[in-house]
C-alpha cells in the first residue's frame, strides 16, 4: 500500500492527477467497496506536448453493505425531469435535481450492536449531472439507523473542507458561511419563478433558524447482504407550501426551517 | 525498480514557522492547531496572495486590492474592484491582526479565516472566478505543484490546501510595531508630542469603547449613525442575520494603520480621516451598539482635540509591518 501510495506520489508530481486504478482501490479498500477498473485516461504532460494513453478499461462491481436512498413523491418512485406529480395543493410539477447531506450515522444489526460514525459527512445527489444515493455502511445486517439530515453547526464552521464538504462542489454558502442542507429544484405550472422554475436552497445553522434534525429508521425485515432501500418522500414538503406563492427559499430563514423540517419528516423505510 | 525509487521518495520536511505577537495581547482565536503555521505553507500563500492566477481573467490577484504599503487594503478607492472594471459596494477592509478576528467582511457573514478566501475568489465583482477553475489553472501550473507539495505534501492543489496556504499568510501580517506601540513598552526611541498625549487621553475618554486598544476594536458591529446611501443600498449586518436590530450596522474595524488606509467607513465614503472624526463630532451622530441599542452621547470635540486626535491616530502606523519584506510580492 505503501509503494502504491509512492507511486501515486511520483506520478501526480509528473502528471498533476491520481494514478487512479490501483490507488483508488486501495483507498476504497475501507469503505467497503470492491471496484476493479478499466479506464481510459487521458493526460497531459506539463506543456511541451499531449499523450494520451489507454491506461486500464473500466469494470466496476458493487458487493457493497449498502445503503441507499431513494427519491420518492408518495407512493411513486422519482422520475427526474419527466412525470408531473400532484402534490396536496392540487398543484402539478416535475423535478430536475436533488442533493442533500446526510451526517453522524449510527448503524445498529440485527444483534443490537451500535457502530457509530460520528463526523461522517454524505452528500446525495440526484437528477443532475451525478448520481448518487448511495453510502457504504460497515453493518452485515441493518436493524436500525440513525443519522442528521443536513449538517451541525460545529462541523459547519469547522473549516472542515475535504471530501463531500469541499465548498467547489457548489453546496455552500461564501458570503454568509454555511452549507446548503437540501437543494432542490423542479418546474411547475403553479410557480411563478422564471419558465415555472422553482428552487429550494434549504439550511442554516444559526438559532433559532437551524435547518439539520435528526433521523432514525427501524427496518422490519433487515436484509442478509447489508442492502438497504431508504424512501425520501419529498411530498411531504410539497403538501404543506404551495408553489404559488413559494417557489423559491435561497437563504436561512424561518421558511428554510420550516420547509427542511417537512422533508426529513419525508424519510421513510417503507414506501407508502 | 520502480519500487525503490517510490521509496526515495517520502513525504516533504516542513519548517515550522513562529506566529509572533506581543505578550500583552490577548491570544488569538485563529486555531493553529488544525492549520500549523509553515515556512512552506507561507511561502505557498505568498505566492497565491501576489497572484492573478486565481481570478477569472487572470488579471486581478489578493493583492489588487490589499496593497502591502498601505496597510493590505485599497488606498483612494471607495470600494473594490474587480475583473474587467467591474466594481463593488463596499470598502476594502484591511488585512491586520485577523488572527484575533471572530468573523470576516463588513457584516460578518464569514465566521472563519480559512473559508474567508472564498467570497473574492468567487465573487464576479472581484476575482469572478469559482475554485474550480482557480484550482484547475494551479494543477497546470509545475510552479505551483512545486508550491502545493512542499508545503502539505500534496501536489494536486485541492480546496482544503489552497484555502490553508492562503491563510497562513493572511493570519501572518500582524501589526504591533507602531510608534504607539513603542511609546507603550517605554522604548526611549519612541517619543510622543505634548498633542499625542493629549490625543491618546481624549481618545481613551471617547472611543475606546469601541476601539479598545490594544486591538483598536472590540470585534463587533455599529451603526455608526451614517445616512443609508440611496445609490448604493447595504443594510451591512441584517443581510447575515436578519435581525431588525442589526440594520445598517457594520463592522467595528481595527484603527491600526488608518493613517494610510484611507478612504474610511463601509462605503469609502470619507476620503480624509478628518471627516470622520467631523461625522463622530456632530450632534446628530448617534451610535447605536450591537449589543443593545445605545444612544451614545455626542462627541463633541474642539478643534484642537480633533487634531489632537488625528495625531494620535498617525502613531498607530506601523512602518515595519508595511514594509516587512516577507509581506511583499515574493521575487520567482
Amino acid at each position: 500500500m505503501v509503494v502504491w501510495g509512492k507511486l501515486n506520489f511520483l506520478y501526480r508530481m509528473v502528471f498533476g492527477q491520481n494514478f487512479c486504478s490501483i490507488y483508488r482501490f486501495i483507498r476504497l479498500k475501507n469503505t467497503y467497496r470492491l471496484e476493479i477498473f478499466v479506464l481510459l485516461q487521458t493526460f497531459h504532460s506539463m506543456r511541451f506536448f499531449n499523450i494520451f494513453i489507454v491506461l486500464l478499461g473500466i469494470a466496476r462491481i458493487s458487493v457493497a453493505q449498502e445503503f441507499r436512498i431513494r427519491p420518492v413523491f408518495g407512493p411513486d418512485t422519482l422520475d427526474w425531469g419527466k412525470d408531473k406529480y400532484t402534490s396536496a395543493k392540487a398543484e402539478t410539477m416535475s423535478f430536475s435535481s436533488l442533493e442533500l447531506y446526510l451526517s453522524d450515522f449510527t448503524w445498529t444489526d440485527s444483534a443490537g450492536k451500535e457502530t457509530k460514525e460520528p463526523g461522517r459527512v454524505e452528500l446525495l445527489e440526484a437528477g443532475g449531472e451525478k448520481q448518487n444515493l448511495s453510502i457504504a455502511h460497515p453493518i452485515g445486517s441493518l436493524k436500525r439507523v440513525c443519522f442528521r439530515f443536513g449538517l451541525d453547526s460545529a462541523t459547519q464552521v469547522s473549516g472542515r473542507m475535504d471530501g463531500d464538504l469541499d465548498p467547489a462542489l457548489g453546496m455552500y454558502w461564501a458570503w454568509n458561511t454555511g452549507y446548503i442542507q437540501c437543494r432542490l429544484e423542479g418546474n411547475s405550472g403553479s410557480s411563478k419563478g422564471k419558465k415555472g422554475k422553482f428552487e429550494f436552497h434549504l439550511g442554516g445553522y444559526s438559532s433559532p433558524w437551524a435547518t439539520d434534525q435528526k433521523v432514525c429508521l427501524d427496518f422490519s425485515n433487515p436484509s442478509i447482504t447489508g442492502k438497504q432501500d431508504v424512501f425520501f418522500d419529498i411530498k411531504a414538503m410539497f403538501d404543506q407550501v404551495s408553489l404559488k406563492k413559494t417557489h423559491s427559499v435561497l437563504i436561512p430563514c424561518e421558511q428554510a426551517r420550516q420547509l427542511s423540517h417537512f422533508l426529513g419528516m419525508g424519510f421513510r423505510s417503507q414506501l407508502k | 525498480m520502480l519500487v525503490l525509487l517510490g521509496f526515495r521518495f517520502s513525504e516533504p520536511k516542513t519548517i515550522p514557522r513562529q506566529f509572533v505577537y506581543p505578550k500583552s495581547w490577548p491570544k488569538p482565536v485563529y486555531d493553529f492547531k488544525r492549520n500549523p503555521l509553515t515556512e512552506e505553507g507561507f511561502e505557498l500563500g505568498r505566492n497565491l496572495f501576489y497572484d492573478p492566477i486565481l481570478s477569472g481573467d487572470s488579471s486581478i490577484s489578493c493583492a489588487s486590492c490589499h496593497l502591502s504599503f498601505t496597510g493590505f487594503t485599497h488606498v483612494d478607492h471607495a470600494v473594490s474592484h474587480g475583473i474587467e472594471g467591474r466594481i463593488g459596494r463596499r470598502n476594502t477592509l484591511a488585512l491586520v491582526n485577523v488572527a484575533w478576528n471572530k468573523s470576516f467582511h463588513w457584516d460578518g457573514g464569514v465566521l472563519n479565516l480559512d473559508q474567508q478566501a472564498i467570497n473574492p475568489i468567487s465573487h464576479p465583482d472581484e476575482m469572478g472566478s469559482n475554485l474550480n477553475t482557480s484550482l484547475k489553472k494551479l494543477s497546470k501550473s509545475t510552479r505551483y505543484r512545486k508550491l502545493f507539495y512542499k508545503a502539505f505534501g500534496d501536489s494536486v492543489p485541492n480546496t482544503t490546501n489552497l484555502l490553508k496556504g492562503l491563510a497562513q499568510f493572511t493570519v501572518s501580517l500582524v501589526s504591533s510595531n507602531s510608534r504607539y506601540d513603542l511609546f507603550m513598552v517605554g522604548d526611549t526611541a519612541a517619543h510622543f508630542t505634548d498633542q499625542e498625549k493629549n490625543g491618546l487621553s481624549i481618545f481613551r475618554e471617547n472611543c475606546i469603547s469601541c476601539h479598545p486598544e490594544p486591538l483598536f476594536t472590540n470585534y463587533t458591529f455599529a451603526n455608526t449613525g451614517l445616512k443609508p446611501d440611496s445609490l448604493n443600498p447595504d443594510s451591512g449586518r441584517f443581510e447575515i442575520t436578519r435581525k431588525p436590530e442589526d440594520i445598517f450596522k457594520f463592522r467595528v474595524p481595527s484603527l491600526r494603520n488608518v493613517a494610510v488606509t484611507f478612504p474610511y467607513m463601509h462605503d469609502g465614503r470619507f476620503r480624509k480621516l478628518k471627516e470622520v472624526i467631523n461625522h463622530y463630532a456632530t450632534k446628530n451622530c448617534q451610535i447605536t451598539n450591537s449589543k443593545d441599542l445605545v444612544q451614545q452621547d455626542e462627541l463633541i470635540f474642539d478643534d484642537h482635540q480633533k487634531k489632537d486626535i488625528l495625531a494620535f491616530l498617525q502613531t498607530l502606523t506601523d512602518t515595519k509591518f508595511i514594509r516587512e519584506n516577507k509581506f511583499q510580492h515574493p521575487i520567482k
